[in-house]
C-alpha cells in the first residue's frame, strides 16, 4: 500500500537548451531571425517596427496607424483584404505598443504564397482611407468610453500618468476627445516615418518551409527607407504627480488599486534578482501577497506585483481589485508585504520553492517554436541578447542567496519612492 | 491528427494519453462530469465554490500548490455549466507529483473551515469584479434565467444570486463532493513527454486504488418548446445601449450542430464576415456587433448581440439585424464564402492543436461526449456541411417565436 503521505521525489528537470535563432537579411537589411521547429505545417510571422506610441506627435496616432494598415491599399480596400486574410485562414495582428508597433501573421504554409503579397501591401502601401477611420476612431471612442467605466482600466491608464507624469512619452493620458481629433495626414505621416526597412525586424516561427526566406525577400526585401526628416524620440523628462491619488466611483463595489513606480529594465544588471524578488512577492499562485490577501483573508480574487520594461525605463507595480470596505486595510498588508522583504531575509526554504517554480516556468516558456519566439521578441523589443539574458537568468536563479534578495528589496522596493492610486468608493479613513 | 490510446481502470476512471516527444513537458487533464447545470436550484454557484476548494487541501496533503510548484508545475482549473476542469503542465520528470496531487484529491478533501471560510469570501469578490463592478456585467445573470424556464442553464456558474454562496456549509460541501468526485465520473487525459505504459504504471499506483463511486445518473429537466416571442427591456448605469436576441439551438451532438456553428461563421467570424461588413461598416449602427453558439452540451443558443452607436435606436438596431437574417434565409450562400468559413475552420483546427494544454482539454471533452475520436473526425464534418444545410438551419433556428429579445439600455 502506497504511503500517500509522503511526496514522491522531486527529479532535475531538463536543462533548458536555448535554440539560437537562425539570421538572415533581406536584400535592403532587414534581419529576418527564424526558428524553425515544430511538427505542425504552421508559421508565425512578426514585423516589429520602431514605431511606438513615444514617436508619435498627436495622440492615438502610432495606435491608428497600426490598426489602419489593413483598412485600403494601393490595390485592396479594407473588405479584399479582410476577405483574403478570412478565405487562406490567416490570422492577422496588429499592435502597438509604447516602443514598438508590430504586424503579424499566422498561417498554414500552404497558403504563404497567397497571403504574403496582401500583407506587403498592408505593410508597405496602406493609404489611410478617410471614411475608415471615422469609423474605428468613432467605436473607438465608444470602446474608450465603456471602460472608464470599470476601476481596473481606469487604474491602469492613470497609473502611468502618476508615476511619469502627463507629457513624458510613457505617461501621457488617452483622453475621450483625442480620438474626435484624429486625422488621416497624421497617420501618414507616422506610417511614412516609422514603417521603414531600417525600422524593421522579422522574426518567423513554426515548421518553415524552404520557400519562406525566397518570398519575405520579394516582397518585403525590395523597398528602401527613404532617410528621415524632423523625427521625433519621444519626451523622457519626468514629471510625476502626487504620490498618492484617489479617482471617486462612488457606485462601485470593488475598489482597484495600484501601488508601485519606476524600476529597472531587463537591461539593468540587477533585474534577474528582482525578477525572483518579484516572484516571491507577487508574481505566481503562491506568492505573498496571494497567500495573504487572496488565500488568508480573502479580500480579493486576485492580486499580482509585475515588472515591466520599456526601452528608455522600467516600472514596477501591485495590482489588485478588493472589497471597497476592505480596501484600507489591502493597503497596509501590501506595505506590510514590502516592508517584510526589506527588512526579513527570505528562507531558504522559500527561495527553493520559487527556484523550481520559476526553473519550471521558464522552461514551459521555451515549449515550442511560438513560445521561444515569443520570448525573443520581447527582448528583441528591448535590444537585449536573448541567449545572455537567459543564461544569467538561470545562473541568477541558481545562486541567489537570502542576502541579495534583502540588498534587492532595499534598493528597489522602497516605500517613498512609490505611488499608490486607488479608484472606487469613497473609503471610511 | 493526434495519436492516442485510451484504457479504463477498474473503478470506472476513464484514461487517454497522446504522446508527443517534441516537448519537455506533459500536460495532465482531469475533467470531472460535474457542472451548474448538476446543482441544487437552491444551492446554485456550487460547482463554481467547490472548484475553489480542491485547492483547500486534500485528505493526505495539506497544501496543492506547493508541492507542484516545488515540482516545477503550474495548474488551474474551470467551471461552466456542464464540466468542471482541471489542468497542469509539468516536466515530465515530476508527472509522478502531479498524479500524487490529483489522486488525493479525488481520494477524498481535508474539508477545512477555513478554507471554506476563505474561498466563499474569494468567490463573492470574484462575483463582484466579474458580475457587479462591470459595465454590463449582469448580462448573462438577465439573460439566462429570460431564456430557459425550466432547464439549469437558467443560472450562471457564479449562481443565482449570491446568498447561496454565503449560506453554502461543510455539509453541503461534502455532499456534494460524495456525489460528484470519484473514479466513474472523471476523465484523465495526459499529452506530452510520457508513454502508454509510463502512464498506465501511474494509474496503478495512484488512482487504480479509489473506491468507485456511486455512478450520478444525470436528471435534468428539459426545456420545453419555446412558442412565443419574448422581448425584456431593463436600464443601467451604463453609457451605450446593447441589443441581444437569442434563440435556441440544438444539442452539441446533434447533427444539425456544425451547420449551425457554421451559420454563425458565416455571420460572425472574422473581418470579412457579414454583420461586420453590413452593420458596423456599411451602415453604422453598431460599434461592435457578434453572433455566435454557446457550444452547451445540451440544447443551447445562438445569440446575436451588439453595442449600439450612440444616436442610433433599438428598433433600427434590430431591424438591421433581422435584414441579415432574412437574406441568409432565403438568399443561397456563395460557394465562395462557404469555402472560406471551411478554409478557417481547418486553420483553426490546426492551430488549436498547438499546445499539449489545448490536446489534453479537447481529449478530454470529446471522450466525455463519448466520442475521443471527434478529435480527428470534426474538421471532416464541417467540411462536408453544404450551403443548403447551413441556410435551413437560418430557417429551422432564426424565427421569431423562437426568439427571447434584450434590450438593455443605457440611464439616460
Amino acid at each position: 500500500m502506497i504511503d500517500r503521505t509522503q511526496a514522491p521525489d522531486l527529479h532535475l528537470i531538463d536543462r533548458l537548451e536555448i535554440a539560437s535563432p537562425e539570421i538572415a537579411y533581406l536584400d535592403n537589411g532587414i534581419p529576418v531571425y527564424m526558428f524553425n521547429s515544430g511538427k505542425l505545417d504552421i508559421a508565425k510571422i512578426d514585423f516589429l517596427f520602431d514605431a511606438g506610441s513615444r514617436y508619435q506627435k498627436h495622440p492615438l496616432t502610432a495606435r491608428f496607424a497600426n490598426k489602419m494598415l489593413s483598412e485600403g491599399t494601393q490595390s485592396y480596400s479594407a473588405f479584399q483584404i479582410a476577405e483574403h486574410m478570412d478565405y487562406y485562414g490567416a490570422y492577422l495582428g496588429k499592435m502597438a505598443f509604447k516602443d514598438t508597433s508590430v504586424v503579424s501573421i499566422s498561417l498554414l504554409n500552404k497558403h504563404l504564397e497567397q497571403v504574403l503579397p496582401v500583407l506587403a501591401e498592408i505593410i508597405n502601401q496602406p493609404i489611410f482611407p478617410e471614411k475608415e477611420l471615422l469609423n474605428l476612431a468613432k467605436r473607438g471612442k465608444q470602446a474608450f468610453i465603456d471602460d472608464q467605466q470599470k476601476v481596473s482600466e481606469l487604474a491602469a491608464m492613470h497609473f502611468n500618468q502618476q508615476v511619469f507624469g502627463k507629457n513624458h512619452s510613457y505617461g501621457k493620458l488617452i483622453e475621450a476627445n483625442d480620438f474626435d481629433h484624429l486625422n488621416t495626414e497624421y497617420l501618414r505621416d507616422f506610417h511614412q516615418q516609422y514603417y521603414l526597412p531600417d525600422t524593421c525586424k522579422i522574426v518567423v516561427s513554426g515548421k518553415l518551409p524552404e520557400t519562406l526566406l525566397p518570398l519575405l525577400n520579394q516582397h518585403f526585401g525590395t523597398n528602401k527607407s527613404t532617410p528621415k526628416s524632423n523625427s521625433s524620440f519621444g519626451n523622457f523628462s519626468l514629471d510625476s504627480g502626487s504620490k498618492k491619488e484617489f479617482i471617486s466611483m462612488p457606485k462601485s463595489v470593488q475598489s482597484a488599486i495600484r501601488i508601485g513606480g519606476i524600476s529597472i529594465s531587463k537591461s539593468h544588471a540587477d533585474y534577474h534578482k528582482l525578477f525572483i524578488l518579484n516572484a516571491i512577492l507577487g508574481g505566481y499562485f503562491g506568492s505573498r501577497l496571494m497567500k495573504n490577501i487572496r488565500e488568508d483573508k480573502g479580500f480579493t480574487y486576485g492580486i499580482y506585483s509585475a515588472l515591466v520594461s520599456f526601452q528608455q525605463s522600467g516600472m514596477f507595480f501591485i495590482i489588485t481589485e478588493v472589497g471597497s470596505d476592505v480596501c484600507h486595510k489591502a493597503i497596509d498588508e501590501i506595505y506590510g508585504e514590502l516592508k517584510k522583504l526589506r527588512e526579513e531575509p527570505v528562507s531558504l526554504h522559500e527561495i527553493d520553492l520559487v527556484r523550481k517554480y520559476l526553473s519550471g516556468g521558464i522552461l514551459r516558456s521555451f515549449d515550442g517554436p511560438f513560445q521561444t519566439s515569443e520570448r525573443f521578441k520581447n527582448l528583441l523589443e528591448l535590444n537585449i541578447d536573448f541567449k545572455n539574458y537567459y543564461a544569467n537568468l538561470i545562473n541568477t536563479l541558481n545562486t541567489i542567496t537570502p542576502e541579495q534578495l534583502l540588498e534587492t528589496a532595499q534598493n528597489y522596493l522602497v516605500e517613498d519612492t512609490m505611488f499608490e492610486l486607488v479608484v472606487g468608493k469613497k473609503m471610511e479613513s | 491528427m493526434i495519436d492516442y490510446s485510451q484504457f479504463m481502470l477498474e473503478n470506472g476512471l476513464q484514461v487517454i494519453v497522446s504522446t508527443d516527444t517534441a516537448t519537455p513537458m506533459v500536460a495532465l487533464n482531469i475533467l470531472y462530469n460535474v457542472g451548474a447545470k448538476d446543482e441544487h436550484p437552491d444551492k446554485t454557484g456550487f460547482a463554481h465554490l467547490f472548484e475553489h476548494l480542491m485547492f483547500g487541501g486534500s485528505v493526505n496533503i495539506p497544501s496543492y500548490d506547493e508541492p507542484l510548484q516545488k515540482a516545477g508545475g503550474e495548474n488551474n482549473a474551470f467551471t461552466n455549466n456542464d464540466f468542471t476542469n482541471y489542468y497542469m503542465s509539468i516536466p515530465r520528470q515530476n508527472l509522478d507529483t502531479a498524479f500524487w496531487l490529483e489522486s488525493d484529491r479525488m481520494l477524498d478533501l481535508a474539508f477545512s473551515e477555513k478554507s471554506l471560510d476563505v474561498q466563499r469570501q474569494v468567490v463573492i469578490e470574484e462575483f463582484k469584479q466579474r458580475y457587479l463592478n462591470q459595465p454590463y456585467g449582469d448580462f448573462w445573470m438577465l439573460m439566462r434565467p429570460f431564456v430557459y424556464k425550466a432547464h439549469p442553464y437558467q443560472w450562471s456558474t457564479i449562481g443565482k444570486d449570491i446568498s447561496h454562496i454565503e449560506n453554502a456549509t461543510m455539509d453541503d460541501v461534502r455532499t456534494f463532493y460524495h456525489k460528484f468526485y470519484h473514479p466513474k465520473n472523471a476523465i484523465v487525459s495526459v499529452v506530452g513527454n510520457i508513454t502508454e505504459a509510463e502512464v498506465r504504471n501511474l494509474c496503478d499506483t495512484w488512482f487504480a486504488p479509489i473506491s468507485k463511486g456511486e455512478r450520478y445518473m444525470r436528471n435534468i429537466p428539459k426545456e420545453p418548446m419555446q412558442h412565443e416571442r419574448r422581448n425584456l427591456s431593463v436600464e443601467r448605469d451604463v453609457p451605450f445601449d446593447m441589443i441581444c436576441k437569442a434563440f435556441h439551438m440544438c444539442a452539441r451532438m446533434d447533427k444539425d450542430y456544425y451547420a449551425t456553428d457554421m451559420l454563425s461563421d458565416i455571420l460572425s467570424n472574422g473581418n470579412s464576415s457579414r454583420l461586420y461588413n453590413t452593420l458596423v461598416k456599411e451602415k453604422k449602427l453598431f460599434s461592435e456587433v457578434d453572433a455566435h453558439i454557446s457550444g452547451d452540451i445540451e440544447e443551447g443558443l445562438f445569440i446575436f448581440s451588439g453595442k449600439l452607436i450612440k444616436g442610433i435606436t433599438m428598433e433600427q438596431a434590430e431591424a438591421a439585424i433581422d435584414e441579415e437574417i432574412e437574406r441568409i434565409k432565403n438568399i443561397p450562400i456563395p460557394e465562395h464564402e462557404l469555402n472560406k468559413i471551411k478554409n478557417k475552420i481547418e486553420s483553426n483546427m490546426i492551430f488549436s492543436n498547438e499546445s499539449i494544454l489545448n490536446r489534453a482539454l479537447k481529449l478530454a471533452i470529446s471522450t466525455l461526449l463519448g466520442d475521443t475520436e471527434m478529435v480527428n473526425t470534426e474538421t471532416e464534418k464541417y467540411l462536408q456541411v453544404t450551403a443548403a444545410e447551413i441556410q435551413q438551419m437560418a430557417n429551422n433556428i432564426l424565427i421569431d417565436s423562437n426568439c427571447s429579445a434584450l434590450y438593455y439600455h443605457a440611464k439616460k
